[in-house]
């Protein structure tokens, strides 16, 4: 009897295993990514800048689904999450030279079983300086 | 009868167990990669913001009188701040120091050069060597022809065992400010070797 349920045990453990191993690397390749697409949104509201935060927030949405679209990302474009926000601004609307701001992603923490999880969501924030002049908006 | 019955389970038991390990020691080569691509993407990441926000540091006098130039202390600080709000490292001499939330754990060595506006149309090649944990520059070379485009730098590390690697060229557009990292990593587990591989950043004065 005693053998049965140590082999059952080791049926168990032996399936745990590899899914073990499939869920955080599936972790790191969400993080991978996340890296990725949070330098391209960033570097892509340095260039843009934007006439107001509304507008910004809007084209940095858009510009995440374009760039899911086009990279073979898993990371789907509705479960992503994105805030902008500026610390530091020269005008009261415009988001020109020298601002400064911070972007934050979050997507869904990417769990092939409720097993291991302990976060509910993967999240980065850049923060970066707009490079666009007032007279180009 | 009972004697050969226990005789196979466990010899089943042996296999799942040596599965087992087979999975895991894989399971470890795949973390590794994973491991060593993240933090190539982040070190990444963090150069080229902080890189970019210290290029907006311009000598505010020269600029009145129709000159770009870099105050290099400022654009340094400016550099370091980023690094700290993105990736929480804080520097130390030619040295970033990880914080227990960073992407890398041991101290990430960096050099930077600045290509003033006198120079920036020429080649520009710069030889690094790494070694006690640091990065020391051997040699800095302009070319003698200006190209009105832009001239392209050329930077190369000699590692510790000798390697010379030797990072694409790129182009710059105006002044620039240039920035390598090191990263040489431990190895979590002896079983793995460790990552080293070093990260460039290019960025012109934003003015």
């Amino acid at each position: 009897m005693g053998q049965v349920i140590a082999t059952l045990l080791c049926a168990v453990v032996l399936l745990v295993v590899p899914l073990g191993v499939v869920q955080v690397h599936l972790v790191m390749q969400v993080k991978s990514e996340l890296a990725d697409l949070s330098l391209a949104a960033a570097k892509y509201i340095s260039n843009r800048g934007g006439l107001n935060q509304q507008d910004v927030e809007e084209a940095v949405r858009r510009f995440i689904e374009q760039e899911l679209a086009e990279k073979p990302f898993r990371i789907e474009p509705a479960g992503v999450t994105v805030g902008v926000e500026r610390l530091k601004a020269a005008d009261p609307l415009l988001w020109s030279h020298e601002d400064q701001f911070r972007l934050q992603l979050g997507v869904p923490y990417p769990a092939i079983t409720r097993l291991f999880v302990g976060k509910e969501r993967l999240a980065v924030s850049r923060y970066g300086t707009i490079n666009v002049m007032d007279y180009d908006l | 009868m009972r004697l050969d019955e226990g005789g196979r389970a466990t010899g089943i038991q042996l296999l799942s167990i040596s599965a087992m390990l087979v999975f895991l020691l894989f399971g470890l080569a795949v973390f590794d990669a994973d491991l060593a691509m993240h933090k190539k993407l982040e070190v990444k990441a963090l150069l080229e913001l902080a890189n970019h926000d210290a290029t907006f540091a311009v000598n505010e006098v020269l600029k009145t009188e129709g000159i770009i130039d870099l105050n290099l202390d400022e654009a340094l600080d400016r550099f370091a701040r980023r690094m700290q709000e993105n990736g929480g490292y804080s520097r130390e001499g030619n040295r970033f120091h990880p914080s227990a939330d960073s992407v890398t754990s041991d101290p990430l060595p960096f050099a930077y050069y600045y290509i003033d506006f006198e120079h920036w149309q020429r080649d520009f090649s710069l030889s690094l060597r790494y070694h006690d944990d640091s990065l020391q520059q051997i040699k800095a070379v302009h070319g003698s022809i200006a190209q009105t485009e832009g001239g392209y730098i050329e930077v190369e590390i000699i590692t510790e065992e000798g390697e010379v690697l030797r990072l694409s060229p790129k182009r710059m557009v105006g002044p620039s400010l240039l920035v390598v990292a090191y990263v040489d990593e431990q190895p979590f587990t002896p079983l793995l070797s460790g990552h080293a591989f070093p990260v460039v950043s290019v960025e012109e004065i934003k003015w």
